[in-house]
């Protein structure tokens, strides 16, 4: 009796603590706790390595007038806040957010970045071996085993394209971005409602463009906590890089869930 | 006197803070970075956003007020993003040994009084206190704990503590920015072209600086002193900029006062 009472005193100064610090740190930062945000904020949601990064480097450019050839990747993760960080600045409303969280019903104007998801894999495998988990197997990653975003590409894909909350929704193609950066980045505008002329996107394009990105990476970091400095974050970034790094073995199986998926997408 | 405990509840709210949001304090500054300083309505809040565009590179034209501030902070906000080093500050504060790599704004103090006044007088109205020019020249009613202005000034040009400085006018700023902007970059050993510093300049001009604060607001936060008022809505921080504006709105008297003070100073700057 006395113990669960106890438990719960705890409790209930625990979670006041937390409301406290939350307020005390935006008294003293100027920041908001990641659970605020409002309707009219924009997530980019995709699978890992479907170009979410590239795509908030676009979008810093576009929205804020940054140069993302010179903008430290800590300012574009400011400016385009990843949905895992605890805090962030609201620069303006909307916020745009990068994300790679499943469908969620509060999430209202979304951009899905689609990448082929042969290359997904293969660029998801470098990813995690850089990383935290390098004793990771290809063949369990493409079955989103011991991964550390629980689920496999197909699934993922699938749940955004249902878009079961009904969202406003933009889809985009890491291959369209690549090909036509200028085309994609205009339906980007008109899906949010910003005017932008032709040259200044031709010109945010160009500048984020997969070589200054990695130069940028390679003369001020990455800025990501998590990222050992060994490897580069921006690796290849290139279409079909799955032809020449993908082992039959593995392709076969990742096929066997994700083959759909990809036909009705038109990747194969 | 903090007793221990709050010593200690703070020690962890401040870890918290840093953990949580990736900022570090306001005394993490090491001797490469650079201070924006001089007396207030010097040109400040301008020359940050010429060090944005400049450094950083961004298009003043689309990039928040607030993007801005945080990129090239006041010092005397409690917590910093460390976006470069050097990282660029703006501050108002008088000489002292920490501050080894200094960008020091001159202007007409005749023009500064004036800018001040009215600045002063939005700022002191919020507390419904009222404002007397006279009191103003005279350093008495200044919502800034420094010095007379010339005082400010001829502390800084004695250079106390032999930083490393730079002295931009606010008229040369204004006739040839460009130039100045050069003079800037020779300083900081940092290339660009002409062609970019140009750029910069023009969307860094008073009536775009002016167009912008009256469709976005100042973005100047409320939050980091909670002891002062914060620039009202509604208001143009932006006012007048521009050279000579004493001759029309300095009174006689308090421009003789002021002299007083001031005119050796002024005479030494070849302003008089």
């Amino acid at each position: 009796m006395k113990s669960e009472r106890y438990r719960k005193v705890k409790l209930a100064t625990m979670a006041k603590l937390r409301e406290k610090i939350k307020s005390q740190v935006s008294a003293l930062t100027g920041l908001a706790h990641h659970s605020e945000f409002v309707n009219e904020d924009v997530f980019i949601v995709g699978h890992p390595k479907s170009g979410t990064t590239w795509f908030q480097n676009l979008v810093a450019g576009v929205i804020y007038g940054v140069d993302p050839e010179y903008a430290p990747y800590a300012l574009i993760r400011d400016l385009v806040p990843g949905h895992v960080q605890k805090y962030y600045k609201r620069y303006g409303t909307p916020t745009f957010f990068k994300s790679h969280h499943p469908p969620r019903p509060q999430y209202r104007r979304v951009i899905y970045l689609i990448r082929d998801g042969r290359d997904v894999m293969v660029s998801y495998f470098h990813h995690l071996r850089a990383g935290r988990e390098k004793d990771i197997e290809f063949l369990n990653v493409v079955q989103g085993k011991d991964v550390p975003w629980p689920y496999k590409w197909h699934e993922h894909v699938e749940a955004w394209l249902s878009n079961p909350y009904q969202a406003q929704m933009l889809v985009i193609k890491y291959e369209d971005l690549k090909r036509d950066a200028v085309k994609e980045l205009r339906r980007f505008c008109d899906f949010v409602g910003v005017a932008r002329d032709e040259a200044f996107l031709q010109h945010v394009a160009q500048k984020a463009s997969f070589e200054n990105l990695r130069k940028k990476e390679i003369s001020s970091g990455i800025a990501y906590p998590n990222w050992s400095t060994e490897q580069l974050f921006m690796r290849r970034g290139q279409i079909g890089s799955h032809k020449d790094e993908m082992p039959d073995d593995v392709l076969e199986v990742f096929m066997r869930d994700a083959g759909d998926t990809l036909r009705k997408l038109g990747y194969l | 006197m903090k007793n221990e405990l709050m010593t200690k509840i703070d020690d962890t709210l401040d870890a918290k803070i840093r953990s949580l949001t990736g900022l570090v304090r306001k005394t993490d500054i090491v001797e490469d970075d650079v201070f924006i300083i001089g007396h207030p309505k010097s040109g400040h809040t301008w020359f940050q956003n010429l060090v944005a565009g400049v450094i950083y590179g961004v298009d003043l034209e689309y990039t928040p007020y607030a993007v801005i501030w945080d990129l090239v902070p006041e010092h005397n906000w409690p917590y910093f993003r460390r976006y470069s080093t050097p990282m660029f500050f703006k501050t108002h504060d008088i000489p002292k040994p920490k501050y080894r790599r200094v960008v020091y704004m001159l202007r007409d103090g005749r023009d500064v009084m004036v800018s001040f006044y009215h600045y002063s007088k939005v700022m002191r109205k919020q507390e419904g206190k009222k404002t007397d020019f006279m009191k103003i020249v005279q350093g008495q009613q200044g919502i800034y704990p420094y010095k007379k202005w010339h005082e400010h000034v001829e502390a800084w040009l004695a250079n106390p503590f032999q930083a490393q400085m730079l002295v931009i006018k606010y008229e040369d700023l204004m006739r040839n920015t460009v130039e100045e902007l050069q003079r800037f970059c020779e300083f900081m050993q940092t290339k660009r072209d002409p062609a970019f510093l140009k750029q910069v300049a023009e969307k860094a001009a008073f009536h775009k600086m002016r167009e912008k604060e009256k469709r976005h607001g100042l973005g100047k936060p409320d939050w980091q002193r909670p002891d002062w008022p914060n620039w009202p809505k509604g208001k143009n921080f932006m006012r007048r900029g521009e050279i000579g504006s004493y001759k029309d709105e300095i009174p006689p008297e308090v421009l003789e006062v002021f002299l007083q003070d001031a005119g050796e100073t002024l005479q030494k700057l070849g302003y008089l």
